[in-house]
């Protein structure tokens, strides 16, 4: 059973064949390298059936939680937008208190990189139930 | 965070630390003053009501003398954040107070400022009553108020000037080495956090390939695993750049006759894969020289990475080609007396005439002030490599930077040009002949 994902991911010039098993098995991936650009999609942000979010590490040395946008995004869609989308994080952020706001937003998985794309193939297709 | 370490925490401990020495030494209560973009406020501060004078709280327990005071300790650190000069001062109510600005590196990080004291001389008393009166009528006190207020002064410690100018002098360095130190680890900890984070998202590349080849080999045609081949092989020489950027490179220089295309030619092919994804294509023009293909006397695996970091940041930081505009990584080669000179251009994010000017663009894990938002993973530790081996070479490299496009666009795109002077031979260099 196809589904979309939407893809939030600074890096993924780089690291695009970690969903490739996703493709493979005929879900439709659409990668947005900032949150802005996401938002600017609101289209292809309802429609989907799975957010796979990267925290994206903000530049400078402020520690400020608002300064990861990914973080935003996730609190935008629960809080504000009130959608109930699986959410997935895929991130190289280990902050312990962009954790603990994340335990708060009933995210489906954190999964940090680097993974395996079988396993996120197995976290993705388990936040959505088949 | 690594290991969620709060820096500011400890800084603010160490500080306070020597506040709270400096209390117990001399009796006086003193205040540190960190200035927020917002405005002056005070962060951290011994000043726990017990350690202020009598008087002080006193006329903070008056209607509206809490703020005043407030207010005027902020205005005099605000002044001298502003001219990056103590002062000696009277506060509103009478007593005197030094502001001392601490510097790290030329810049004013924070103010302290202390005393509460009278100064034994009689311009300074002269001073104080005049100041003192004139809080009283200011906060409308009582004649019973006013008469607390009066008896409290007699009460506060004398000191002289010099006796402050000693307590200034034994507290600036404290706290500038305290600031400085514990800024440069801060530093220090977020370079290596960027570090780590460009490290994970090409290993994530090389898992990625490599577990996708693993599973799909089987299935796949000669030419398809080639193919996969080749992107697990750019993916590992990608982090193989990284790695190096990270330390001096171990091996030796040695240099020898070596062709100049296959260099970028290879670089290219590491990076291809990405660029593709961006749309960004390559244009490589190196010409000959005396109808040969160029070479030069290179240390082979030092320029090898050299050229990895340029041609990685030129596409890094291209913008994204699309259908309808085509965007391409320029290489021009040409030689120029001794010298061939390569020029790696780009077209996207720019660089400021500041961070050219001041070579900042070649600081280790500087990161330029455009980037900003652009969000692009990197550790600002290629150019520092780069720059390292094309002086080992012998030659030089320039970078420029011009805005193209309107200023109002978002985005602005610039035109971002690289050139290496790279000596054709090492041997024979002359000393007296340097590159334009």
């Amino acid at each position: 059973m196809s589904k979309k994902i939407i893809w939030i991911e600074d890096d993924v010039g780089i690291i695009s064949p970690v969903v490739r098993p996703l493709e493979r098995a005929g879900h439709k991936i659409v990668s947005y390298t900032t949150v802005n650009e996401a938002l600017k999609h609101m289209s292809d942000l309802e429609s989907a059936d799975l957010l796979l979010v990267d925290m994206i590490h903000p530049p400078g040395k402020n520690n400020d939680l608002s300064h990861y946008p990914g973080l935003d995004l996730v609190q935008k869609v629960r809080n504000e937008f009130k959608w109930d989308i699986p959410i997935i994080v895929l991130t190289v952020v280990t902050n312990a208190e962009v954790k603990k706001q994340l335990d708060k937003l009933n995210i489906a998985a954190v999964i940090n990189k680097p993974v395996r794309p079988s396993i996120l193939k197995e976290e993705v297709e388990k936040a959505l139930g088949i | 965070m690594l290991g969620s370490f709060d820096y500011h925490e400890r800084r603010d401990a160490a500080l306070k630390a020597v506040l709270d020495l400096f209390t117990a030494t001399t009796g006086l209560p003193i205040g540190l003053f960190e200035t927020p973009d917002d405005g002056v406020e005070p962060i951290i501060s011994t000043d726990s009501l017990e350690n202020f004078e009598e008087h002080c709280k006193l006329i903070r327990s008056f209607p509206g003398g809490n703020d005043a005071c407030d207010r005027d300790q902020c205005l005099r650190a605000q002044k001298t954040f502003e001219r990056a000069k103590g002062a000696l001062s009277c506060c509103h109510a009478g007593l005197w107070n030094q502001t001392v600005p601490i510097l790290v590196e030329g810049k004013v990080r924070a103010v302290l400022s202390f005393g509460e004291t009278l100064l034994e001389d009689g311009e300074y008393m002269q001073k104080t009553l005049a100041r003192h009166q004139s809080a009283v009528d200011r906060l409308n006190l009582s004649p019973e108020q006013a008469g607390q207020l009066k008896d409290a002064l007699q009460t506060v410690k004398k000191h002289t000037p010099q006796d402050i100018s000693k307590f200034t002098d034994m507290l600036a360095p404290i706290q500038s080495f305290i600031f400085g130190t514990i800024d440069r680890e801060e530093e220090i900890a977020h370079n290596l956090e960027k570090v780590v984070h460009e490290l994970q998202t090409r290993l994530q590349a090389v898992i990625a390939n490599s577990e996708n080849f693993m599973l799909e080999a089987p299935y796949l045609k000669p030419k398809e695993i080639q193919s996969m081949a080749n992107d697990l092989l750019s993916s590992a020489m990608a982090l193989v750049v990284i790695v190096n950027n990270l330390g001096d490179f171990q091996h030796a220089i040695k240099f020898e006759e070596k062709l100049l295309r296959p260099l970028f030619v290879e670089a290219w092919r590491i990076y291809a894969g990405e660029a593709k994804r961006r749309n960004i294509s390559l244009r490589l023009n190196m010409n000959r020289i005396n109808g040969q293909e160029p070479k030069a006397e290179i240390s082979h695996q030092h320029l090898e990475l050299a050229v990895n970091n340029l041609i990685h940041n030129a596409i890094k930081y291209s913008f994204d080609g699309s259908p309808n505009r085509e965007r391409f990584v320029e290489v021009d080669g040409n030689v120029e007396g001794p010298y061939y000179k390569i020029c790696v251009s780009n077209y996207g994010i720019g660089i400021t005439p500041e961070e050219i000017e001041e070579g900042k663009i070649f600081q280790d894990g500087y990161q330029g002030k455009l980037t900003e938002g652009e969000y692009r993973t990197g550790s600002g530790k290629g150019l520092t490599f780069v720059k390292r081996v094309i002086e080992r070479h012998h030659g030089e490299i320039k970078v420029e930077s011009f805005p193209k496009g309107s200023p109002e666009e978002v985005g602005q795109p610039y035109l971002n040009r690289f050139t290496i002077y790279l000596p054709l031979h090492q041997a024979k260099r002359k000393v007296s002949q340097t590159p334009r």
